[in-house]
């Protein structure tokens, strides 16, 4: 089996003047649960649709499961892409029908992915009737009809209930214990950090970030040193080598540190440098200002 | 082949709209071949009242085999706007509900996307084609009193003539739903087309490629009968046959519109 799932090489799309994604190259492995996280306007919609030949790119290319992007190859993915377009005037098990005729999937199948996302009881409800919540679970139920091996899921839980939201989380989580491939485009952090386990940042289509969610966690760490002499700290921390990035505020400095780097290596070399630290503090940046800061650095 | 006929149907089948504006066309048509008779004789009637004897009468036997063919189809070409309406409808829902974008993210192909809806004008036309079938052999058995197998047969290659303008016209306005994507423009664009766009060339150039040019290609597949009703009602042209110059050039069309739509899909983020 191979090890990549996707791989993507310098796809781009331009409508006239603006470039929506601009020159994107990624490799995503087999039974990750990827997030695309980016500001609304970022790309990530038109990226997944590129992938799903929904939208034609403007140059570049990529392969699902090293075979390419023909037709055979999007049975075994199951997407939802933005708003849920399904007939209005068909029930739920029709729209379903029809995406399982695409498929080639027994029609004994519409009943099980309508229970998983908690849709039987009103299976034979016209489209036209559901709330957006509902609607966007039938999308979801879609995407899984025929339990393809890669899902695309774009915004899943817009529109949904804080209940509806939970559900469809533990939904993802439950997917991906069953070692399918999950990508999840999101705008929300907190989404990205609750289901994923890795991401890529994107930043008006240009990939900021890639790796894992916990791994941008620790990649930085802040520690707090407080000393009664501040000069004489600062010429110290400069001639080191692992702690020589640090910005000074009056009377505290902060230092970043590799995660692998201990702390108490920090004191231990304070201490040998004669320095009595009246203050020191591990502050662990969140993911949240972690990634505040790409989205910052790249303007 | 099969599926994708299983996808069209779970489609139409529950389509309201769609059922109302075909049982709409059936009804006018059924009734325009039956008024025709009832007009006819009308018109007699009033004739022998009037006592001008210079004046002929018309003939009624309109449903006689074999001439039943030829006149039914030819009264039948007036009402394929009306057919060709349901198909647009049948192409932009797809554009409104975004559907052809969930298709192609379940698995479908661009070209199969355009196949669904040459099955839809194909089975478009063979449902009127059949309606016409049956009722020319009802009204034949009626009202015919003395025919044998070939008089039913000899004109059948009317009815022919009747199944493929029907899906060169369907077709044009297929590929005008696929290009323009709203149902009331595209309407409104094959009207103009039809009725007043290409009639100016046409009649201008009557003589060179006018008579080419795709609808009334189409529409010479089926001239007016040969018989003083429609002499009466001022349609001079008339013919007993089908002219193969227009059964090649209704072929390509309907080639160049399939080909033209899929390449409008084939290039369009859906």
């Amino acid at each position: 089996m191979e090890e990549f799932v996707l791989e993507v090489n310098g796809l781009s799309k331009n409508y006239g003047k603006l470039k929506a994604v601009d020159n994107l190259s990624f490799k995503l492995e087999r039974g990750e649960v990827y997030g695309i996280l980016g500001p609304n306007g970022s790309g990530k919609t038109t990226t997944l649709a590129m992938l799903i030949n929904v939208v034609l790119p403007s140059s570049g290319s990529f392969s699902w499961l090293g075979n390419g992007a023909g037709k055979n190859i999007r049975r075994k993915i199951g997407s939802m892409l933005e708003k849920p377009n399904f007939y209005e005037y068909l029930s739920a098990v029709d729209n379903l029908k029809i995406v399982a005729e695409i498929r080639g999937v027994d029609y004994s199948e519409i009943d099980k992915v309508l229970s998983q996302v908690g849709l039987l009881e009103r299976k034979n409800s016209k489209f036209k009737t559901y709330s957006l919540g509902m609607k966007q679970r039938l999308a979801i139920g879609a995407a899984l009809l025929g339990n393809p091996e890669v899902l695309i899921l774009d915004e899943p839980t817009n529109g949904l209930d804080p209940e509806g939201i939970a559900e469809v989380r533990r939904l993802i989580k439950n997917l991906a214990s069953d070692n399918k491939t999950i990508i999840l485009a999101s705008h929300l952090l907190d989404e990205v950090q609750k289901v994923c386990t890795k991401m890529l940042v994107l930043k008006k289509g240009v990939k900021i970030f890639q790796g894992s969610v916990n791994g941008l966690e620790k990649d930085k760490v802040i520690i707090e040193v407080m000393a009664d002499d501040m000069e004489l700290l600062e010429a110290i921390l400069s001639k080191s080598t692992d702690f020589n990035k640090f910005k000074r505020n009056n009377n505290i400095i902060q230092i970043e540190v590799d995660t692998n780097i201990n702390k108490s290596a920090l004191s231990t070399y304070l201490f040998e440098n004669k320095i009595i630290v009246s203050h020191l503090a591990v502050k662990q940046e969140s993911l949240e200002e972690n990634i505040f800061e790409l989205l910052k650095e790249t303007k | 082949m099969k599926s994708l006929l299983k996808i069209e149907w779970i489609k139409v089948s529950r389509n309201r709209i769609f059922w109302f504006m075909l049982i709409i066309y059936v009804v006018a048509l059924v009734l325009a071949f039956l008024g025709l008779q009832s007009m006819l004789e009308n018109t007699n009637q009033q004739i022998k009242e009037s006592g001008l004897d210079a004046l002929p009468l018309l003939p009624t036997n309109i449903y006689l085999f074999p001439h039943v063919w030829h006149n039914l189809t030819f009264v039948a070409r007036f009402f394929k706007i009306f057919l060709a309406v349901v198909m647009i409808i049948l192409v932009t829902n797809e554009y409104a509900y975004n559907t052809m974008r969930q298709s192609l993210m379940t698995g479908l192909s661009r070209l199969e996307l355009i196949k669904l809806k040459v099955l839809d004008v194909v089975i478009l036309s063979a449902v009127s084609t059949v309606i016409l079938l049956v009722f020319g052999f009802v009204t034949g058995v009626t009202y015919s009193s003395d025919y044998g197998m070939w008089d039913m047969l000899r004109k059948l290659n009317y009815v022919g003539a009747y199944f493929l303008m029907l899906v060169g016209f369907l077709s044009f306005a297929m590929m005008l739903a696929f290009l323009v994507k709203k149902p009331a423009f595209t309407i409104m664009i094959l009207l103009v087309y039809s009725y007043i766009l290409e009639l100016i060339p046409a009649f201008k150039y009557s003589d060179s490629f006018g008579e080419y040019l795709p609808l009334r290609s189409m529409n010479l597949l089926i001239e007016a009968p040969n018989t003083p009703v429609f002499e009466l009602l001022n349609i001079s042209s008339a013919s007993s046959f089908i002219p193969t110059d227009h059964i090649i050039v209704t072929l390509i069309y309907i080639g160049v519109f399939w080909s033209v739509s899929y390449l409008v899909i084939r290039n369009r983020d859906l």
